[in-house]
């Protein structure tokens, strides 16, 4: 758990960001920023509209409101052009490349650090792309051993475990080389052991990357223990948003959870 | 002005026999969720069937149109649960389809071949009941073909719509066209869901083949079922399978290709009529990538 | 791209890390990891130059000839098909545009062989990248049947565009194959002189492995890694910074340039062209031959290029003896199926026992069978042939 405080302004700052799909509000006026090297967590229950804040941020919706990225304006513009400013994101369902072999998956995320893309490039390799595609792979090489995947580096994806393809989409995260890396329920499906083995891989590459991180969890425990800071999520609005350990008494997000008598009853312990 | 009323009602004419077929392609496909090319082969060996009934063996036409419908669909029921079944419970999802598609391409031209060979390659004349006789109104002067096609599709289409709405039957497909698995569970058999929709399928497709086998339509000949491909731009334009979208999408470009090839200067060269359901296909894609009638959900995954 | 963090581990660590890694990348950049895709291109490489300077079987010469230029529109197949998952029925469109551009350049303007092929291949792609955008909207059968449109399309415009064309009569098409001072249309080695077929051969078997080799060198680089990505996981790719739709035309332009080079050298095989050849069966025949040669593999197109080329080839050759067949010589009444038929049906039959028994193709029978044999040191897990 890293909290380096430069002093500049918020990495991603989210003001009034709200989205409706048909006539049910999915997102109403969050607002947040989030600090360069924090450790920020997301949470609330079922249905709070935390992975569609996810799908704002990164492009695939288009809320109202705005999302900066140190200073850029985020909505309005393509997934793959905001992946290129420097925002990573994992999916919850796995977003992996099935046919393709590990290595293979996170060089795909490289591709956004390496230039040449063109059609006629890749047919005639000519030295300056082999050179920048020989160092894409050096890079992720160096992710995968980080990741301990070395055992699976050139396995198809879609053969592998599901705790192994987890890292895996962590691995093709990371190796977008962003400056926020957004993970969304990164260990939903995972025991406490292999939890706390990924709560590791996550921490060590935030270290020796430098990394923001943004992380939806569902599970309000595991976050109370990195986590710098917390936001709470309840129907699409905010409902808390401060140190784990006020989010952790906060009658409102205790209610959220669990349901409005065993809020009233935590307002009664705490007073 | 005649002249245009006579291109539209031929047109219409026209546009139902794409609709038939349409309807035969769409029926299959939502009951059964893959694509079939067959119903082309059955398009055109239904032609040459009923000329073989009626012209060579002299039966009455109403009878040789029944004996058709019953070998056809005897025939299609049988590849169906031969060939097609087997292949995709082997496959899954892309390689199911191709494989469906690929086979049923290769029926068609077993078909064509067959076709050719029983029959010769010589165009035959299928002494057909309405002949050339005209029905004039005024000075407009419509084929009695043209509007026994009319007719006899609109009643087809009743005839369709009463089954799937108004009968179990036709509710059983409808459940299993929405929700195969759900379907299932409430104890709907898909085999017999699957043989009623073939069998609708299979007469659906005869009466336009027979139709398209008139003295009119240019007699019977092998390319008949180059003519059912004339079909599938109605599918795109009436959305994804829908049903009164494919009826209503082969019926305006029935009428489209009609006025086309009615008033297309010569400069436009041959063949202008038939590649215009094709142009107004693409056309629409840009504009309305759902089909006229269909729902979004098809558009993009 | 920074190095990584040393955190108090001993620096020979790293290092011997780093340099395990440049040996893997090593490894990996190169072409062909395995011996026997290796020794497969020695071969083929070999063979095709030996083998059209010492034969002038007509039949042997017509069908590698076949194989060569099919296989190279089965490669724009399977690249289209086959890695980025796409279906399209447009492919012979594709093939009549590179067919006539190749008359126009090469036949009409006398220009040498590099100028017809690249124009042909130009042409191809251009027409891909705009046809993608439309393509791409749908999927499934409604993808195949937009497709199918193209080809109607481009068979009207093809028809009655008869100054190019020569409408329904076709055109005759005498291309010449010299590139630089070597004319391989009339190739004098010592004291052999060859023919204008044999030379036909040699250009397209080498034209044919430089197909190969350029697919294979773009879906190891970044723009075939993004085609399987978008095919795989469109959103997850879009996050990590793929542009689907650049992605897809660029998909469409690399097929479609590829069939159009197809469509170049069956024009100078067979010396003439007719838009009649370039129907809806053409398209089926290039799916047919990458299912049974393999989806999806390097060399799995030509093979299936091959066989399905053999096929017609020995059926006219050999039509006396099936029963039910007619010869191309006989009359047309009585009993039996055009050979042309057949073929097709046998198409139709011969995918549907691969799709059932051996959805891998030929490839895919043939690496079981090389994995049966028990070796002491396995070739890597990634192969490439």
């Amino acid at each position: 758990m890293t909290s380096t405080t430069t002093g500049a302004g918020p990495i991603l700052e989210v003001a009034d960001v709200s989205i409706r799909f048909g006539g049910v509000a999915a997102l109403t006026d969050v607002s947040f920023a989030v600090t360069p090297g924090e450790f920020f967590a997301i949470i609330g229950p079922n249905g709070a509209g935390k992975s569609t804040l996810f799908n704002c941020v990164t492009g695939l919706f288009k809320p109202t409101g705005s999302v900066r990225l140190n200073g850029t304006e985020l909505v309005g513009r393509k997934p793959w052009e905001i992946a290129k400013l420097g925002l990573g994101r994992t999916f919850q369902n796995l977003g992996l490349f099935d046919s393709l072999s590990v290595i293979d998956n996170l060089m795909v995320g490289r591709s956004v650090r390496i230039g040449g893309g063109g059609v006629l490039t890749g047919a005639l390799r000519l030295g300056p792309a082999r050179k920048a595609e020989r160092l894409a792979r050096l890079r992720c090489h160096e992710i995968i051993d980080l990741l301990d995947l070395g055992e699976y580096v050139y396995e198809e994806v879609g053969t592998l475990a599901y705790g192994i393809r987890k890292r895996v989409e962590l691995g093709k995260a990371l190796a977008m080389d962003p400056t926020v890396l957004l993970l969304d329920e990164p260990v939903g499906g995972m025991n406490r052991e292999e939890t706390e083995r990924f709560v590791h891989y996550v921490t060590t590459a935030q270290d020796e990357l430098g990394l923001t991180i943004v992380l939806i969890e569902h599970d309000v425990s595991m976050v109370m223990d990195i986590a710098d800071r917390v936001l709470a999520l309840d129907f699409g609005r905010v409902i808390g948003l401060g140190l784990p350990d006020e989010i952790r008494r906060s009658p409102a997000v205790i209610e959220a959870y669990l349901g409005v008598e065993a809020g009233a009853a935590e307002k009664e312990t705490t007073t | 002005m005649s002249d245009f009323i006579q291109l539209v009602v031929s047109g219409v004419a026209l546009g139902c026999l794409y609709a038939l077929v349409a309807l035969s392609f769409v029926i299959v496909l939502r009951a059964t969720g893959v694509f079939n090319i067959v119903q082309g082969g059955v398009v055109l060996f239904s032609a040459y069937l009923v000329y073989n009934f009626h012209v060579s063996w002299g039966l009455p036409f109403g009878v040789a149109l029944l004996l058709t419908v019953i070998v056809c669909t005897a025939a299609v029921v049988l590849l169906d649960r031969v060939l097609f079944r087997p292949i995709t419970r082997h496959g899954s999802g892309h390689g199911q389809f191709f494989a469906v598609l690929l086979v049923g391409v290769g029926l068609l031209t077993v078909c064509d071949g067959l076709v050719v060979a029983i029959w010769g390659s010589q165009p035959l004349s299928e002494n057909d009941p309405w002949g050339l006789s005209k029905l004039t109104l005024g000075s407009i002067a419509l084929t009695s073909r043209d509007l026994s096609v009319i007719g006899i599709t609109l009643v087809l289409l009743l005839a369709f719509w009463y089954l799937l709405q108004r009968t179990r039957i036709g509710v059983a497909m409808r459940a299993v066209a929405s929700d195969p698995e759900a379907a299932r569970v409430q104890g709907i058999n898909p085999a017999v869901v699957s043989a009623v929709a073939w069998i609708c399928a299979t007469i659906a497709a005869v009466l336009a083949g027979v139709m398209l086998g008139t003295a009119v339509g240019g007699g019977i000949n092998s390319s008949i079922d180059q003519v059912s491909f004339l079909a599938l731009p109605a599918l795109i334009l009436g959305g994804a399978g829908s049903i009164g979208g494919c009826v209503l999408g082969g019926i305006v470009l029935g009428v489209l290709q009609s006025l086309a090839a009615g008033y297309a200067p010569a400069s436009f060269g041959s063949g202008f009529g038939q590649v215009v359901p094709w142009v107004v296909m693409i056309i629409i894609l840009v504009i309305r990538p759902s089909g006229l009638l269909g729902s979004r959900q098809m558009r993009r995954a | 791209m920074s190095a990584p963090v040393m955190d108090g581990t001993p620096p020979v660590s790293a290092q011997a890390r780093t340099a395990r890694h440049e040996a893997e990348v090593r490894k990996e950049m190169r072409l062909a990891s395995s011996w026997w895709s290796r020794a497969g291109i020695v071969v083929f490489i070999v063979l095709g130059v030996l083998i059209p300077l010492s034969t002038s079987n007509a039949l042997t010469i017509s069908l590698l000839t076949s194989g060569a230029v099919y296989g190279i529109g089965a490669i724009g197949m399977n690249v289209l098909n086959g890695y980025a998952g796409q279906v399209s029925m447009g492919h012979a469109f594709f093939v009549a545009a590179g067919a006539f551009t190749a008359v126009v350049v090469g036949s009409k303007w006398h220009w040498p062989l590099p100028a017809w092929i690249i124009a042909a291949a130009v042409v191809g792609a251009v027409l891909g990248a705009l046809v993608a955008p439309l393509a791409l909207r749908l999927q499934g059968i409604y993808q195949l049947i937009l497709t199918l449109g193209l080809v109607y399309i481009g068979i009207y415009i093809f028809t009655n565009w008869t100054s190019v064309t020569g409408g329904d009569n076709g055109v005759s098409a005498n291309l010449p194959l010299s590139l630089g001072f070597v004319n391989f249309g009339n190739l004098v080695i010592g004291n052999e002189q060859y023919s204008y077929s044999q030379g036909l051969l040699l250009v397209s078997w080498l034209l044919c492995g430089l197909c190969v080799l350029l697919v294979a060198n773009i879906m190891r680089s970044r723009s075939g890694r993004a085609m399987i990505a978008v095919r795989d996981a469109g959103l997850a790719a879009e996050v990590a910074g793929v542009s689907p739709a650049r992605t897809k035309i660029n998909v469409f332009a690399l097929s479609s340039a590829l069939a159009a080079v197809c469509g170049a050298l069956l024009a100078a095989q067979l010396q003439y062209v007719s838009i009649t050849q370039f129907d809806y069966t053409l398209s089926i025949q290039f799916i047919v031959m990458i299912i049974i040669g393999g989806v999806g593999t390097s060399w799995g197109p030509v093979i299936g290029a091959l066989a399905i080329s053999a096929i017609p080839l020995y059926i006219t050759t050999y039509a006396a003896s099936i029963p039910f067949v007619k010869s191309p010589t006989s009359s047309s009444g009585g009993f039996g199926i055009q050979p042309g038929q057949l073929s097709l049906v046998v198409y139709g039959l011969l995918l549907a026992i691969f799709l059932v028994a051996q959805p891998r193709g030929l490839v895919g029978l043939a690496k079981s069978i090389v994995r049966l044999v028990p070796r002491g040191r396995r070739a890597g897990a990634r192969a490439t042939g």
